[in-house]
This record gives C-alpha cells, structure tokens and sequence, in this order.
C-alpha cells in the first residue's frame, strides 16, 4: 500500500496538500446496477414461491435454487468490488512540488504520471449539469506548456476551491525555482537587457 | 436424469473461479491503495461478506443429499385427458 506521507520519489521539503478522488456520488450507478443483478435471483425466488412452490419443496428444487443464488450472489459480489475498486485506485495527489495522476484501468491496467508544479501553466475548473453544480463537483484541467491538457482531476469535489489553490502552489514553486537558480548561478551577466528587451 | 452431485462440481468450479477473482482483485487493493481507513474496511468488509456467503452455503450442502438425481425435461401435462 502507499503511504501518503512517503510517496514515490518523494522531493525534498515536499509536503502532501490534497489527495483527491471522484465525488463519491459517482458511485450511485454502480450500487443500482448491483441492485439490479441482486435483484434477479429474488425475483426468480418469489416466483418458485408464488407459482411453483411444489418445486421449492423437493428435495432437488431446494439444493438447486441455493446453488443458483450463491454463484449469482458471490459474482455480482465480486462485480461490484472490482468496479468499486476502479473508482478507489483512481486518485490525483497535489504537493508542494508536484502532481501526481494515478488512473487504474480495468484490474490489471495503471497509469501513474507527474507534473511539476513549476511547469503548470493553465487550471481550468468545470462544473456541468444539476447534480454536479448542486453538489458542487467537477473537472479541473491543468494544462503545462504545450497544446495537450495534461492532467484532468475528474469528477472532484470542490473543483474551483482546487484550482485556485493549484495555481497559487504553481507559482510559489516557479518563484522558488527561480530564487534557487539565481543563487545557483547568480544574475546573468544581460540581464539589464534582456529586462530590457522583455519591456518593449 | 441427472445427478445433483454435477451441479455441485459445477458450482465448485464457480466458487474455484470466483476465490481466484476474489484473490487477485484482493492483491491489487492490498497493492496499489492508499493506506486510508477506506481501504482496510473495504478489503475486511468483501472478505467478510464472502466468507460468510461461502460458509452459509456450505453449512446447507452438508444438510443435502447429493445422491439424487435431477430430472431437468420432464414431460409436459397437456392438462386434459383423452
């Protein structure tokens, strides 16, 4: 298991600010499917009963019927367990000094990438539709340099609240970098210039 | 005629495929989650819940019978006689 307080490659002075995962309503789908299947051998159930009780009663119907609903009961069980675990292993970890995006595809697909915070250049927040603007939930896209988005925190509770607090650790830390570099190597020797140049 | 003891093979063989399935999905939690109260109850509740299907059920077939045969195409009553 991972622990949040050392994570993988972990930077010096790095300090966990948010461990974010799917809104916990997106779940709702799957608990109504589960009920569905579930509800498939209680149905056929009340029908022996209502219907074909006789049946029920034998000493074959019973082992069968038991047979039948277990296997269906422990597969839906172990149906929803996976999916619900598709939904736990996706999360994105905001530090001090980076951006963690862990996507869990299927059982045996994962996807962990990182972003440096200093690298960040847009943070773009969405919330679309009535449940997600009542329960105040939506995507936050950051973008580095480039065309392609690269990170989207899906579905999260919050989503401006998290954008907002996104860019102001990325230019913290682009200040940081810039003060560490500076007293790496000092000013450049045009540096009146090219203040200069970057003026007009 | 049929033997109930095939549909008990049969289901064993689902319950094989499912502790398979059970297990594995239990190592990529136990694996990849965060170590978060979530993750300990979502991993005990499943166990749990499995287990206690499992022993349920095989409480009941040791009560059974498997001796017995099934006869699955009985012939069909027309409902009225000649």
């Amino acid at each position: 298991m991972m622990d949040l307080h050392h994570l993988p490659n972990q930077l010096p002075n790095e300090e966990l600010v948010y461990f974010l995962r799917r809104h916990p309503i997106t779940l709702t789908s799957l608990f109504f499917t589960f009920a569905i299947v579930l509800a498939t051998p209680i149905a056929l159930a009340w029908y022996i009963f209502s219907f074909e009780p006789t049946w029920w009663q034998s000493t074959t119907g019973q082992p069968l019927a038991v047979l039948l609903a277990s296997a269906i009961f422990l597969f839906a069980w172990l149906f929803l367990y996976q999916q619900y675990l598709d939904y736990y292993l996706d999360s994105w970890i905001v530090t001090t000094k980076r951006i963690l995006n862990i996507e869990q595809t299927g059982l045996f697909s994962r996807t962990v990438s990182e972003l440096r915070l200093y690298r960040v250049q847009d943070v773009t927040a969405t919330v679309n539709g009535l449940l997600p603007t009542m329960l105040n939930y939506g995507n936050v896209e950051i973008q580095s340099a480039g065309a392609k988005v690269r990170i989207v925190f899906e579905e999260i509770p919050r989503p401006n609240d998290i954008a907002k607090r996104v860019l102001e650790l990325s230019e913290r830390e682009r200040r940081e970098q810039l003060d560490t570099a500076v007293e790496e190597f000092g000013m450049p020797d045009d540096a009146d210039t090219i203040e200069d140049n970057r003026k007009k | 005629m049929i033997p109930l003891v095939y549909f008990l093979i049969a289901w064993l063989v689902l319950v094989g495929l499912f502790g398979i399935g059970a297990l594995l999905t239990l190592g990529m939690n136990l694996r990849y989650s965060v170590a978060t109260a979530g993750a300990y109850i979502s991993t005990g509740l499943f166990v749990v819940v499995s287990a206690s299907a499992l022993i349920a059920c095989g409480l009941y077939i040791a009560t059974v019978d498997w001796t017995q045969t099934v006869e699955l195409f009985a012939p069909i009553s027309i409902g009225f006689a000649p």
